[in-house]
């Protein structure tokens, strides 16, 4: 018993060990002046702040740290907005149309995404949107995800919450904001994050559509500064970009452990 | 209960409301002349302090300057940049090669057609020399600014401890790859080689390789003629074999490293423009002395040692609404001492004709000779291709040289037929 | 009926922001892309009708069937070492454990990381000079592997990648399948005397199907993706053993403005995920584990 226990025991932590130490290294590394950059131990009596220093100097990070914030949060907004009204009236009306509308949910979720890349593209450009905020966010606007999430959980919610809020004159939309969104709060959560999460993290998108230094997002600006000649290869440099990409989410993430789990483990409905 | 999802809705209100605002906002702003520069930090450097000066003296045509936001190939981010019309007003790493697609795509000023361009090209350039970068339709529309000569770059320190001949043929060039390669530290491993060459398929690389070695093996003839692959012959094969030797032999070393092999003394050998010298110079932990001399020829080769100039150009995009303002910051940016302080922050061989025997650059010369053997390369030198499909073209010989002479999956002959072959499946297919 | 009137309003109101944005942004670039499938265009001049060349051009490109080779070898590592990981360690979390919280959230920290911040990351894990993974391989007397330079050793390294950064997710699934089975089951199957590997094999596994269902489907489509991973660590090489379906497109879209092709890359690309989802649907519905 103690000994299969203890194996559990070594297993776990070793997987522990293996998930925490490369992001320990990589802030110590960051930390680090260039001459130590092949030491694997985590400290180091040298630490210093010059790399992060080199890339303020180097690149607009900050600029791009508020792009990202402004993008992730505008999109995330809109995505639980649009989403739960959507979902509001696929759970509990009844209108013309609203089975097409179901369905090409579900399409819409399982084209997948390369499929549209380059028309989308194509259509940014018409717009006259590259380079632009409204490049970056106007196509992610909408999330099928989110709307299956919210129509499921607005699905039990019983009837007559509504039935007695019209009885009292209340729009639907009234119903939606006073009643169905306070009782939705996890919902609300799980798909702020997730979208949040997913437009933080992406790269493809914002390469395509952006060129334009001062409108790169954090990841964008981070990729191309390692793989373009701008960290000059130095190892500390990029890991001190590395950092700051990670960062903020790494912090969010201690403090709202939980939701992050659950939120990312919601979205296997979509399977 | 209320109370919590009415504040949840305001302060989402709140944000979509702001984000509206900030987006128009972001419209309405207008902007100055853009300038993009190379992303080295040299040149970065350059072009920060001539902008400087130029902000200060023109005020009503300031210019922002950024480098290329490019991961892999400055070209692509133009070219994308142009269609999405987010291109810069003003461009000054340009390769002729790629000038073409450009050109076609109509995105480019002709700059004959502005104030005393006959006048200035003359006396900086020379007609001849000039003809060199007219493009196909017979419009100027590139001003040539700088050369890089590919050259070999070798450690003097080294090869006279090792008894070394600089090599100038392929036999001298195993004679003394030969000597480099080793296991200094005995411990079974070899941990020296001759060179480095580049086992990456980015086909910007080939230009810094095969393309030298294939000018110099024939006197600067170039990859193409008139829509034809113009390499399937004994030369090429004889380069892309002298590669494939060197990777076999255990010469050149496989895995691709983070750091520069040549600086940390692990290579004897490196292939380089003058633009590298500084980068040594920077990130040597140890000093010591190297010299460089032209490409190696194969044995039994007659006349000079041709390579590949590296050119760029300044180019001004057809959409900018200040055309006369961007030609004379051109001409700011290749006057006659903006040219001394790219020849001595970069390392890099302004196109001026009589450089190295004028007067007023004499100065940079004395302090900085090693860069004399590039300027004195410079009439050897050839420009490469122009045509649309050279990103391409170099991208297939690209894989071909990494299955021949990294990898040693073909033979040379095979992957120069198989590179021909593909150029003109390009040719009939786009 | 009022009620139904006022109803039936409110759902096209609500509904009419999403369709817009959906003609716009999703059919139309579907049907665009369908345009393009025929056409050719280097984005800069007009399009050009070329018939059926585009797909002549896709079935005899050696690169794209080598893109796609080398992501069913992406999936054939990743998928299944994936699972046998992610099973083993949900099976030790769903113990009665101290610092069983604690655990989770550490295996689980990577999944909240971006792509690329882990991608940049481990290059230099793997990197031939000062990378940690060499080094404690050194210290096992392994000789230094160069994991992102030779083309039989570069694919599963990405995909070794991969597992790490989606483990904790894939965890966090099969713990929700592991303790969601009713204990009398177990204790039904422990009177029986059934040993422990009994018990997982006759039990936690048959019950676990859905889960395993779900993760196989989107490691999948996260393998179908793959982009950023060897867009960062290895540009599709060496001897284009990484080069992914989506980089490839890439390559032909943006380095060599086929946009045409690229629309038909990516057409064929949805085609292959639709089925490939399809038929593991239909293999893991039928297929009996006991």
């Amino acid at each position: 018993m103690s000994m299969r226990r203890l194996l559990v025991y070594v297993i776990l932590i070793a997987g522990a060990v293996s998930f925490i130490y490369p992001f320990l290294w990589m802030g110590s590394i960051s930390l680090r002046p260039i001459s130590e950059f092949q030491d694997l131990g985590l400290f180091s009596e040298n630490f210093t702040l010059a790399n992060y220093q080199a890339v303020f100097d180097r690149i607009p990070i900050g600029r791009a740290l508020i792009n990202s914030c402004f993008i992730a949060g505008t999109v995330t907004c809109s995505v639980i907005f649009f989403s739960s009204l959507v979902g509001y009236s696929l759970a509990k009306l009844q209108f013309k149309g609203q089975g097409a509308i179901m369905a090409i949910v579900m399409i819409s979720m399982m084209i997948p995404g390369q499929l549209t890349l380059i028309p989308l593209y194509q259509l940014i450009v018409y717009f006259g949107w590259a380079d632009s905020y409204l490049g970056l966010i106007v196509p992610s606007l909408m999330s099928g995800l989110g709307i299956l999430i919210f129509r499921q959980t607005f699905m039990t919610i019983p009837y007559e919450l509504m039935e007695a809020a019209r009885m009292e004159g209340a729009s639907e939309f009234q119903i939606l904001r006073k009643i169905f969104w306070p009782l939705a709060k996890p919902a609300i959560v799980t798909i702020g994050i997730l979208t949040f999460m997913g437009s933080w993290n992406e790269v493809l998108w914002p390469m395509i559509v952006v060129h334009e230094k001062a409108m790169m997002t954090l990841p964008q600006m981070v990729v191309l500064f390692t793989k373009g000649g701008e960290s000059g290869g130095q190892f500390g440099i990029e890991m001190a970009a590395n950092m700051m990409l990670v960062l903020p989410i790494i912090i969010s993430y201690c403090f709202f452990q939980k939701y992050f789990v659950e939120a990312l483990a919601s979205s296997g409905i979509k399977g | 209960m209320f109370e919590c999802g009415s504040l949840l809705y305001r302060a989402i209100m709140r944000i979509i409301l702001l984000a509206i605002l900030l987006l128009y906002a972001e419209i309405s702003v207008g902007a100055p002349l853009i300038y993009w520069c190379a992303t080295n930090p040299e040149e970065i450097e350059l072009a920060k302090r001539l902008v400087k000066e130029w902000n200060h003296t023109h005020a009503e045509t300031p210019i922002k300057l950024q480098p290329v936001p490019a991961g892999a190939s400055s070209e692509e981010v133009l070219l994308a940049a142009i269609v999405a019309k987010t291109n810069p007003d003003i461009y000054s790493n340009m390769l002729p090669a790629m000038l073409n697609r450009f050109v076609k795509a109509d995105s480019l000023l002709r700059l004959e057609g502005l104030k005393n361009f006959a006048k200035e090209t003359e006396t900086r350039i020379g007609a001849t020399i000039l003809k060199d970068y007219r493009s196909p339709d017979g419009h100027y529309h590139q001003l040539p600014w700088k050369l890089n000569p590919v050259m070999l770059v070798y450690n003097i320190d080294l090869f006279q401890k090792l008894k070394i001949k600089p090599p100038r043929t392929y036999g001298e060039f195993w004679t003394a790859a030969k000597k480099l390669t080793a296991d200094t530290d005995g411990d079974g491993r070899i941990d020296r080689w001759a060179m480095s060459p580049s086992t990456t398929v980015l086909w910007w690389q080939r230009l810094y390789d095969f393309l030298p070695f294939y000018m110099a093996a024939t006197n600067g003839r170039s990859l193409l003629n008139q829509g034809r692959a113009d390499f399937n012959n004994v030369s090429a094969i004889a380069v892309m074999d002298f590669f494939q030797r060197g990777f076999a032999r255990g010469y050149f070393p496989k895995s691709g490293t983070v750091s520069n092999l040549f600086v940390q003394q692990t290579v004897g050998m490196t292939i380089v423009g003058p633009w590298a010298l500084k980068m040594f110079e920077r990130s040597m932990p140890q000093k010591f002395n190297f010299k460089t001399i032209p490409i190696p020829v194969p044995d039994g080769h007659t006349g000079p040692a041709y390579t590949f100039g590296d050119p760029k150009s300044f180019v001004v995009f057809k959409n900018t609404q200040h055309p006369e303002a961007a030609w004379e910051f051109v001409k700011f940016m290749t006057s006659k001492k903006a040219d001394k302080l790219l020849l001595d922050i970069t390392g890099q061989i302004p196109v001026r004709k009589g450089l190295i025997t004028d007067s007023y650059y004499k100065e940079v010369f004395v302090r900085r000779k090693d860069l004399v053997p590039f300027a004195s390369q410079v009439p050897f030198t050839k420009p490469g291709d122009n045509s649309e499909h050279i990103v391409e073209i170099l991208d297939f010989l690209g894989q071909q040289y990494e299955a021949a002479a990294v990898y040693g999956t073909i033979p040379a002959k095979k992957a120069i037929e198989n590179a021909a072959n593909h150029v003109e499946h390009i040719y009939r297919n786009w | 009926m009022q009620f139904e009137q006022s109803n039936s309003k409110a759902g096209l109101v609500f509904t009419s922001p999403y369709v817009i944005h959906l003609l716009v942004f999703f059919l139309y670039p579907v049907g665009f892309s369908l345009y393009l499938v025929v056409h050719r265009w280097d984005l800069i001049t007009d399009p050009q009708y070329v018939g059926l060349r585009n797909f002549k051009y896709l079935m005899s490109d050696h690169l794209f069937w080598q893109a796609l080779t080398n992501t069913l070898y992406f999936l054939a590592i990743h998928i299944p070492l994936q699972i046998i990981i992610a099973l083993a360690l949900a099976v030790a979390l769903a113990k009665p454990l101290k610092g069983r919280v604690f655990f989770r959230a550490t295996f689980f920290l990577p999944v909240v990381i971006s792509g690329a911040a882990v991608t940049i990351l481990w290059q230099r894990l793997y990197s031939t000079e000062g990378g940690l993974i060499n080094y404690v391989l050194s210290l096992a007397g392994i000789d230094a592997v160069p994991w992102l330079t030779d083309p039989g050793i570069a694919m599963p390294a990405i995909a070794i990648m991969a597992t790490w950064k989606n483990l904790g997710l894939y965890i966090v699934f099969f713990l929700a399948g592991i303790l969601a089975i009713p204990q009398p089951v177990y204790e039904a199957a422990k009177m029986e005397g059934a040993s422990s590997w009994h018990e997982f094999r006759y039990i936690t596994l048959p019950l676990l199907k859905p889960t395993m269902l779900l993760v196989v489907v989107m490691s999948t489509l996260g393998g179908f993706n793959l982009f950023i991973e060897p867009y960062v660590m290895t540009g599709g090489g060496p001897q284009g053993s990484t080069m992914s379906v989506v980089l490839y497109m890439y390559k032909q879209a943006f380095s060599f403005q086929h946009m045409g092709y690229a629309a038909t890359l990516g057409f064929a690309l949805a085609l292959i995920i639709m089925v490939c989802v399809f038929i593991q649907k239909q293999y893991l519905d039928s297929e009996r584990y006991y």
